[in-house]
């Protein structure tokens, strides 16, 4: 299953689906307002992705195959939900994701640059189904965010969120998918960073790696004084791992999401897919080895 | 930092403040790099590519320089556990994978003791885990192969450059017990599994692993394409319009503080061993692919970080 | 003088540094000071407290908590029941009221449940401070019994007997709300209570137990609510009154709507609520006296026990006086070759009664006599005779001289200087956040150029301290909102604008730093529109101030009958003036060219009122030459 975004990386399904035999692809032909629309060998299904029977039900049509969810070209929104519904309905599932390579364009931060929110978010709102009513506002909490380039984002979720002092726990991608992107990490969320201090607890998890995150995540939300809220604004993978987490822990714990705006052409090329064997990390209570 | 679409050369306050904003972030360690002094070293008409030389700069400090380590064996974790298999076998490959390793490192002809070697032994047992017991120099860890059977070999290493340290160690005769041998050699004589993890390596340096250590497998957390060199024609390092000039400050740089033009030869060659050109650290060391200019010290050249 | 703190960086960043109250924690309380409109929120009317980002909505809010109630009164039980009113603080986040929408049902449906899920909260917010009063206080129970089964009845929840059982379905009921809110597209929530009836039955019976009480619910940050959610407590608000009411804490243009349930009522200031603007009650006077009132507490905490410490914000903070600050700009060289040429020209007696005058006036007259081309000796000798004219135009022109001092002269340095208590407290302009920042970074520079807490710091240090407040707050602004962008752009453009006009002031209006639109009758409506929706949050966000102008029309929305002021943090920065004074004329078109395409609109709107752009941009900025288009001519300035 997948959707196509202006990016190059998320047409690699499409190429594979010209090649594959013996596999059907299910492509996200629109999403409208929590509806997505899917269409596969003719058939077609609109899912409402706040209606989790109607989502178990679709993933039924399929039970005893292998199931790849492509997330390269898919928005938080619509994968998540599936992939928890995949999750309850048990079976063979694996996440693919296809690294960005680029070595023509910068994602360096730069001088006077204006970052501009409303070109590339839509605002802070629950993904759908994952609405957490458990931390109150009142609530001491720890905010663990999964940082990217964009300092601006985290900004505004600081601004949004306002965590308590002290109680931020950045995550950087380290490595990342390029040697110099964790300094890239650094430096665009600079003044995030030193207003909160939050550069004195970061941790690093491997930027491709949904494992490490969900173990990270744990690790943390195990020693941690209060819940956590966790802010998925990072790479996929990582946000990943941060849904698979959270799917585990049953809405104890709280994501905030911002929502970006596709936008074309944001990263160019393809280097490799990777295949996530998350199956093991689907079943409520489970642990990482 | 690879920055090649940029149009403009860095600002010099804007790469200070980073400057700064990096040790106060502790991504850099306190009184460990000079970017005030080093910039110094530079004439009015230089200073502008000298900042930006500055800001492509890549110093991984330890923390990080661990985070990739740790990387590096999460992707090994893949390519041994093979997925494939069903969670539940993966998994308990992997740990047997773990539990019976030995580690080691590639090694110079002659080890110093400032070799990446002894830092990395350390990590290996503080990061990854691994018992102090199957933390071996190369020559014992055959003999531990010799006396316990076969299991994998891991060498860990900072930096693969041109791959042939890495190769010398792989075919380097070796005094076990009275016997002359090598990884190579023994590798064809016991079957076990040998597996190469740098932190970085750059592509030529891979494909001459891959060619001449065929049985090895490689896996480096980082490969590097030659344009992260700041002299190639197409380095990432400069904008397109100020690629000759920065290529030419650092040529006339190197010479005024006395470094040697070597064609790559020496270690400390203008251009860096074998002409890789590059600009990165580790808190342990600079590589000697990385070129002179920023840890030179003679000359009253005040360099941007110590060496080793 | 020894300082006795061992790390003075931290200390002050401690007191000074954690801006947002949201991080203080329970220092918070501590730190209190009352502003002058805090006994007009303790009534029993409903207020809603209007005030920008960092003006101390939230501290305020929280001190009217119980909690905070009970640590002003020194955590003491008596003094806490003797206070007349009880307040419930609530946060709205954002994250939680959004997951109330979408377009699975029709809006009717989720007003009925965001009623039952505040219906919930707001018991949750009585039970939360019933059971503090029980265990902090060591008072019974608050509520009876058989209240609790009955405001379970109302909450449609599970047979409740005691306060215990009552917490605890409750917070079942967030749960069931919670999995069906999420669940929604597949089934409509069920067991909804109806709109603010338990929470009625609650009070009545909480008044029981506390008959001398009046009861706040605070609702902090209001502009989170969607407009549905907000006309659903709208309605609350309106109908407050029996033993409780609403105090509401929101941004600037954050009411989106006055609107209730009830198509037939608004919400009416002041028959339904007292509207507190922060920013009409505090005037300079009392906004200095208050802002001295908590700097100087938190100096008062610094522990420093060297009896010559100057622990007097004021004092700390001195300023300079017009001429003394003319002098460090070297007006005496910019006056030297002018005057050489003068001298000849006046009697021994003229002459030295002119040297004698202030250096300001003597370049004043010079100036004034260059660009209105007239002899220089003729105005000396008016100016010398006492002109009233002259008195005019010295008060007019005379500050405004020293923007020009160091035209010409490079970047770097400082342009102008912003020193002083009372500059400092206009730079806030009513924004206890921006103060405290101020001063904060004054300490931090002053300490990091070698000086000691507690000492007078000098005006330069102060000014660096200034223009580094003014360019942080300038690149957060992009994070503050999804407007973010377009606000950076917009005080950029405007900041560039009256710098320049600062430069050249003689000839011109002197000191402007506001701007009123003035639109022909044939600019596009959707020119209008889109300043008409920009504008508000250029408010709201603090990049500008407003004030009622002087065009009157007939619609009182209409962001036209304003005068608007690039917010004074951004003077030190850009280099204008901080003092309200002078405005130009913009039209609606100019203002959108100068955020989309400033290297072109600038010069241009400048060109139209015969100024030039041929200045540097100073040191401060220059971050930003490559978006004003600066660059090659700065790389060798003069």
């Amino acid at each position: 299953m997948f959707g196509t975004t202006p990016e190059e990386r998320s047409a690699h399904s499409q190429d594979w689906e010209n090649r594959a035999t013996g596999v059907e692809f299910i492509r996200l032909a629109e999403e409208i307002d929590n509806v997505a629309k899917f269409t596969w060998n003719g058939e077609e299904a609109s899912l409402t992705l706040r209606n989790s029977a109607a989502l178990r039900e679709f993933w039924s049509n399929f039970s005893g195959r292998v199931f790849y969810l492509d997330i390269t070209g898919l928005g938080h929104h619509v994968w998540a939900p599936l992939l928890r519904a995949a999750g309850e309905v048990g079976g063979d599932i694996r996440v693919v994701y296809v690294e960005p390579t680029d070595y023509t364009q910068s994602a360096a931060p730069t001088e006077g640059e204006i970052f501009d929110l409303s070109e590339k978010i839509t605002g802070i709102a629950p993904l759908p189904g994952f609405a957490s009513f458990r931390i109150a506002p009142e609530d001491d909490f720890v905010l663990v965010a999964l940082l990217g380039f964009e300092g601006t984002r985290f900004a505004y979720l600081l601004e949004m969120v306002q965590p308590p002092a002290d109680h931020v726990i950045p995550l950087v991608g380290a490595p990342g998918f390029r040697p110099e992107y964790p300094f890239y990490a650094y430096h665009g969320n600079q003044s995030p960073l030193l207003d909160t201090r939050g550069w004195a607890a970061v941790k690093y998890v491997t930027a491709n790696c949904p494992f490490q995150m969900f173990a990270t995540l744990k690790e943390i939300e195990d020693s941690a004084s209060a819940p956590i809220k966790i802010a998925p604004i990072g790479t996929k993978p990582h946000s990943l791992g941060a849904i698979l987490y959270a799917i585990s822990r049953q809405g104890d714990v709280e994501l905030v999401y911002d929502h970006p705006v596709r936008t074309a052409k944001r990263t160019r090329g393809a280097s490799r897919a990777l295949i996530y064997h998350v199956s093991s990390l689907m079943v409520p209570s489970a642990t990482v080895a | 930092m690879a920055n090649a679409t940029a149009e403009y050369l860095a600002d010099r306050d804007f790469v200070l403040a980073k400057c700064r904003y990096f040790v106060d972030a502790q991504v850099w360690p306190r009184q460990t790099l000079f970017p005030e002094l080093w910039l110094e070293n530079f004439t009015e008409a230089e200073q502008p590519y000298a900042v930006h030389l500055l800001n492509q700069f890549l110093f991984f400090c330890d923390p990080l320089v661990d985070a990739l380590l740790l990387g590096g064996l999460l992707e090994l974790s893949r390519l041994v556990s093979q997925p494939t298999l069903g969670n539940v076998q993966a998994t308990a490959k992997w740990g047997d994978f773990l539990k019976s390793a030995v580690v080691t490192f590639p090694t110079g002809e002659e080890p110093r003791p400032t070799d990446s070697g002894h830092t990395f032994a350390r990590k290996a047992r503080q990061v990854l885990g691994f018992s102090e017991l199957r933390i071996l120099a190369p020559s014992e860890a055959i003999k531990y192969l010799m006396d316990r059977g076969p299991r994998p070999v891991l060498f860990l290493d900072d930096f693969l450059g041109t791959g042939r340290q890495f190769v010398a160690t792989w075919t380097r005769n070796l005094q076990v017990d009275g016997i002359t041998t090598s990884f190579h050699t023994f590798s064809t004589q016991l079957a076990f599994s040998s597996y190469y993890l740098p932190l970085i390596g750059t592509t030529d340096g891979v494909r001459t692993v891959k060619e001449d250590c065929p049985g090895v497998t490689l896996s480096p957390t980082h490969t590097i394409p030659p344009q992260y060199s700041a002299l190639v024609n197409d380095s990432l390092l400069w904008p397109i319009d100020h690629k000759e000039n920065g290529q030419q400050v650092i040529k006339e740089s190197s010479e005024r503080a006395g470094i040697p033009d070597t064609e790559g030869t020496s270690a400390s060659d203008w251009q860096g061993y074998r002409k890789l050109g590059l600009c990165l650290g580790f808190e342990h060391g600079v590589p000697d692919a990385t070129i002179p200019l920023f840890y030179w010290k003679k000359n009253n050249w005040k360099p941007l970080l110590e060496r080793a | 003088m020894s300082s006795d703190v061992s790390n003075p960086q931290e200390e002050l960043s401690t007191l000074f540094g954690s801006y947002k109250a949201e991080w203080l924690s329970e220092r918070i309380f501590d730190l209190f000071t009352e502003p002058t409109y805090w006994p007009e929120l303790m009534t029993q009317r409903p207020c809603i407290l209007e005030g920008g980002r960092g003006t101390g909505k939230t501290t305020v809010l929280r001190l009217l908590a119980h909690e905070g109630q009970y640590a002003l009164g020194g955590r003491q039980a008596d003094t806490f029941d003797q206070k007349p009113f009880l307040g419930f603080y609530e946060r709205i986040d954002t994250n939680r009221v959004r997951a109330f929408a979408g377009t699975e049902i029709p809006e009717s449906m989720w007003i009925r449940i965001f009623g039952h899920y505040l219906n919930l909260r707001l018991v949750s917010a009585v039970l939360r401070f019933t059971t503090w009063y029980s265990s902090h206080l060591g008072r019974s129970e608050l509520i009876s019994d058989e209240l609790c089964r009955s405001v379970a009845y109302s909450l449609n929840l599970d047979v409740s007997p005691n306060q215990y059982d009552l917490y605890k379905n409750v917070r079942n009921g967030l749960l069931k709300l919670e999995a069906e809110v999420n669940n929604v597209g597949e089934k409509v929530p069920s067991g909804l209570s109806l709109q603010k009836a338990p929470v009625d039955v609650l009070m009545e019976g909480l008044s029981e137990s506390l008959p001398d009480k009046d009861f706040f619910f605070l609702f902090d940050e209001y502009e989170n609510f969607s407009p549905y959610q907000q006309r659903v407590v709208n309605t609350f608000i309106k109908h407050s009154g029996t033993g409780y009411t609403f105090k509401v804490g929101v941004r600037e243009f954050g009411l989106r709507t006055r609107e209730t349930l009830n198509p037939a009522e608004q919400l009416t200031s002041p028959a339904d609520y007292v509207k507190i603007r922060i920013s009409e009650k505090f005037g300079s006077a009392e906004f200095a006296d208050f802002a001295a009132q908590v700097c100087n507490s938190r100096l008062a905490r610094l522990k420093i026990s060297d009896p010559t410490a100057v622990l007097e914000i004021n004092q700390i903070l001195p300023g300079l006086s017009e001429e003394e600050e003319a002098h460090r700009l070297k007006v005496d060289e910019v006056l030297a070759e002018p005057l050489r040429r003068l001298q000849p020209n006046l009697t021994p007696a003229q002459w030295k009664a002119f040297r004698d005058a202030p250096a300001l006036e003597q370049l004043l007259v010079i100036r004034w006599a260059e660009v209105h081309d007239e002899p220089v000796e003729k105005l000396v000798i008016e100016y010398l005779e006492g002109s009233p004219e002259w008195t005019n135009r010295i008060n007019n022109y005379g500050y405004a001289l020293l923007f020009t001092l160091q035209r010409g002269r490079g970047r770097g340095g400082i342009q102008k200087y912003y020193s002083g208590w009372d500059v400092f407290t206009s730079l806030a302009a009513g924004n206890i956040r921006y103060l405290l920042e101020l001063v904060e970074q004054t300490l931090l520079l002053h300490l990091e150029s070698g000086g000691r807490l507690a000492e007078p710091v000098d005006p330069s240090v102060q000014t660096r301290a200034a223009q580094q407040v003014g360019r942080k707050n300038l690149t957060e602004l992009e994070g503050l909102s999804v407007h973010g962008a377009r606000l950076t752009k917009l005080v950029l453009g405007l900041g560039r604008i009256f710098q320049l006009l600062a430069l050249k002031p003689i000839g011109h209006t002197p000191e402007v730093n506001e701007f009123e639109l003035i639109d022909s009758d044939n600019t596009s409506p959707d020119v209008i529109k889109d300043v008409a929706e920009l504008l508000p949050f250029a408010v709201s966000q603090l990049a500008l101030l407003r004030k009622a102008g002087t065009k009157v029309s007939n619609d009182p929305s209409d962001t036209r009958d304003f005068d608007y002021r690039l917010h004074p943090i951004f003077s030190p920065t850009f280099v204008f003036s901080h003092r309200q004074k002078r405005k130009m004329g913009i039209s609606s078109a100019e203002l959108l060219e100068v955020i989309s395409s400033p290297q072109d609109a600038i010069p241009a709107l400048l060109a139209r009122r015969k100024r030039s752009v041929d200045e540097v941009l100073p040191e401060q900025l220059n971050f930003f030459e490559a978006y004003f288009g600066t660059r090659s001519q700065s790389a060798d300035s003069e």
